[in-house]
């Protein structure tokens, strides 16, 4: 589709009008030294310097908690309703590429034997506007693994910054051609200085390729490496919860006063020594090395070999913050080199 | 190039591994970014030009002495700054690892660096530190540019919570725990965290609810705090690695406070003292607990 050019000042009015419209946009905003997506009420609220955002903003379409089922107890016994997902229009605005290429790992796994209403109600209505990156961050390893800081991947517009001013702006799917045509007369021509994606890829510094790791993985699956590489896994959820790919949950049921119930779906990680406990009380995986393996295999070997995705974009949040800097990009290098 | 320090640091470690003296040495070693520093584990002598020092050392190692995948070693060499060793005592004073099969390399340290992108609470403890020389160690790596003095401010810089009203610290830690993603990062890394089963993961009943919700983070942080009230060394470690930065640092302050003003007691100090969680007394002065 045809490059457009959209000026900050036209992009805020686009944002603006759509909220005011009654959508909902998720867009980054500072809180102290935090920069998350959070639904704003203006364009005003916007924090526009970011390399990225602590959290990925996988929360759009997957929040951390919410409710599938209610329930309470009648005279004669239980009753039991669906929850339905509060899903309407909704934009996800300046998701970086690694964000936005993530969630075709969500759609696939949410999506496949089964579609889960709460996820794909809410992803059905989103429009994501990604936010290419001109100048990654130091933990960012798009590049290894298949994606760009240019990639229109999961993104149905695509805003490219450049030095003149403003954006660059490209439709890359319908939904997104028909938000940029709602609002034609915002856009300019395409800019004449839209940086090239060798320009930025010069920047990123983690560059190996991690694209076909699989073979390698498979191969090394009994291998004492694991230990060595998680010793010092500390078994947190960090990793997990911060990750724009990772889609595990948790089903509680929890009381709620009086003499009600609701039924939860909350993120989980394989790292917690309980995500694979049984109520026998034997745990397949009982060691930290064991959960940790499975952290790097079902993103590099499992979920590749059952959709054709690898389940990380490279941006390097779960490395940058793990409290002991255990990162998943070292890890896979020193496997597919070795 | 080594500096100074951390050529002795490797030295040490060395002269333990050949020894014999210890099985593992638990130190720094460099991390994925430059700007990192990150947990390493050596046993060959020949790897400890692994071992790195410098202001971003901020992982306390005392964390791993309850570690199946490190104790497998035998005796556990660990490095620490004087703030990671007080955490090392608790563990000894509750029987979590033997004093005997702990060799501590203690280094001067003069404070840890701020890290970008994240607030400074993390770090108040270098303000007040009375430990800058570690106070128990097999060890000592001393540091020449460290003014190892304690620090001439003992007391906290004032939070301001204390003068706000049960209803505005009320709003002011909904906010904060409204932040939570239950990522457990919090207690992951604190040495005093160290149960097989914690609360929240005891379901028969549920005591705190698992959910990261208003509630459910509000229990989940409360209790954690509540659990080491007196044990907490405060060495800042859960309030750095916090990804939403809730300031846990200003909780654990408040209840090591009331520990010390109503039982002259700080975790940590020395294996001699008793540890108030640890005490009993027949004529104690509280009747529920006789
Ligand atoms: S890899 Fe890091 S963030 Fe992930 S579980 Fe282990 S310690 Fe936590
Ligand atoms: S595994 Fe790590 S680097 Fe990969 S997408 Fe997830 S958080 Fe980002
Ligand atoms: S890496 Fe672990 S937490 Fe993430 S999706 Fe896979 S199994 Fe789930
Ligand atoms: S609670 Fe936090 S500050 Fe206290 S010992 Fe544990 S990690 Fe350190
Ligand atoms: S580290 Fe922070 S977000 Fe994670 S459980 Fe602890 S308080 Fe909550």
């Amino acid at each position: 589709m045809e490059m457009k050019s959209i000026s900050g000042e036209s992009l805020k009015k686009l944002l603006d009008a759509e909220i005011k419209s009654g959508v909902k946009v998720f867009a980054p905003v500072r809180e102290g030294q935090l920069v998350n997506h959070r639904p704003v009420q203006s364009s005003g609220e916007i924090c526009w310097d970011f390399k990225n955002t602590r959290l990925s903003p996988k929360h759009a379409v997957f929040p951390r908690s919410e409710t599938i089922i209610k329930g309470a107890r009648t005279d004669g016994g239980v009753q039991i309703e669906d929850a339905e997902p509060d899903a309407g229009p909704a934009i996800l605005f300046a998701a970086r590429p690694c964000d936005a290429s993530s969630l075709t790992a969500l759609d696939a796994l949410f999506n496949w034997d089964y579609t889960d209403k709460f996820y794909q109600a809410r992803r059905d209505a989103l429009c994501v506007i990604g936010m290419a990156c001109v100048d990654p961050a130091e933990q960012c390893f798009c590049a290894a693994v298949g994606g760009s800081p240019l990639s229109e991947k999961g993104s149905d517009v695509l805003l490219i910054p450049v030095k003149s001013s403003g954006y660059a702006a490209k439709a890359c799917t319908d939904k997104g051609a028909k938000l940029m045509e709602k609002h034609a007369a915002m856009f300019g021509p395409a800019p004449a200085d839209i940086p090239s994606a060798e320009e930025i890829a010069g920047k990123q510094l983690r560059k190996k390729d991690l694209t076909n790791a699989k073979a390698k993985l498979d191969a090394r699956f009994d291998d004492p490496i694991w230990e060595a590489v998680a010793r010092k896994c500390v078994g947190c959820g960090c990793c997990a919860f911060i990750c724009p790919s990772c889609h595990c949950f948790d089903i509680v049921d929890e009381p709620i006063p009086v003499e009600r119930f609701e039924r939860k779906k909350n993120w989980d990680s394989c790292c917690f020594g309980t995500y694979t406990l049984h109520a026998s009380g034997h745990n397949p995986r009982p060691s930290q090395e064991r959960r940790y393996r499975n952290r790097v295999m079902h993103k590099f070997s499992y979920f590749p070999e059952r959709f054709g995705i690898l389940k990380c974009s490279g941006c390097g949040r779960c490395g940058a913050q793990c409290p002991v800097n255990l990162d998943i990009y070292d890890v896979v290098a020193e496997i597919v080199e070795s | 190039m080594a500096s100074e320090v951390e050529q002795r640091i490797r030295d040490t470690a060395r002269k333990i591994l050949e020894s014999g003296e210890a099985g593992v040495v638990v130190g720094y070693g460099a991390g994925s970014t430059p700007d990192k520093v990150m947990p390493v584990f050596i046993t060959n002598p020949a790897d400890v030009e692994k071992l790195v020092w410098n202001d971003r050392c901020y992982n306390n190692l005392s964390l791993y002495l309850t570690k199946p995948l490190v104790r497998k070693f035998g005796k556990v060499a660990m490095i620490g700054k004087g703030c990671d060793i007080r955490a090392a005592i608790v563990l000894w004073q509750e029987s979590q690892f033997p004093r005997e099969k702990t060799i501590v390399i203690g280094v001067d340290c003069g404070g840890v660096a701020p890290i970008a992108g994240k607030p400074d609470d993390f770090r108040a403890k270098c303000a007040t530190c009375d430990v800058k020389r570690p106070p128990v160690c097999d060890h000592l790596v001393e540091n020449p540019a460290v003014d190892v003095k304690p620090a001439t401010t003992a007391e906290a810089k004032d939070d301001g919570l204390d003068s706000k009203s049960p209803a505005e610290k009320r709003a002011y830690w909904f906010n904060q725990f409204s932040r939570c993603i239950k990522c457990y990062a919090c207690r992951g890394v604190c040495p005093l965290c160290y149960c097989d089963r914690c609360i929240v993961e005891k379901n028969r009943p549920q005591w705190i609810l698992t959910s990261p919700h208003d509630l459910g983070n509000f229990e989940w942080n409360l209790v954690r705090a509540f659990h080491l009230a007196g044990r907490c060394v405060q060495c800042g470690e859960c309030t750095r690695v916090c990804p939403s930065d809730i300031p846990l640092a200003a909780l654990n302050r408040k209840l090591a406070g009331v520990v010390r003003e109503s039982f002259d007691y700080e975790a940590g100090r020395s294996h001699e003292t008793e540890p108030s969680f640890l005490s009993f007394k027949e004529d104690d002065a509280e009747e529920f607990i006789r």
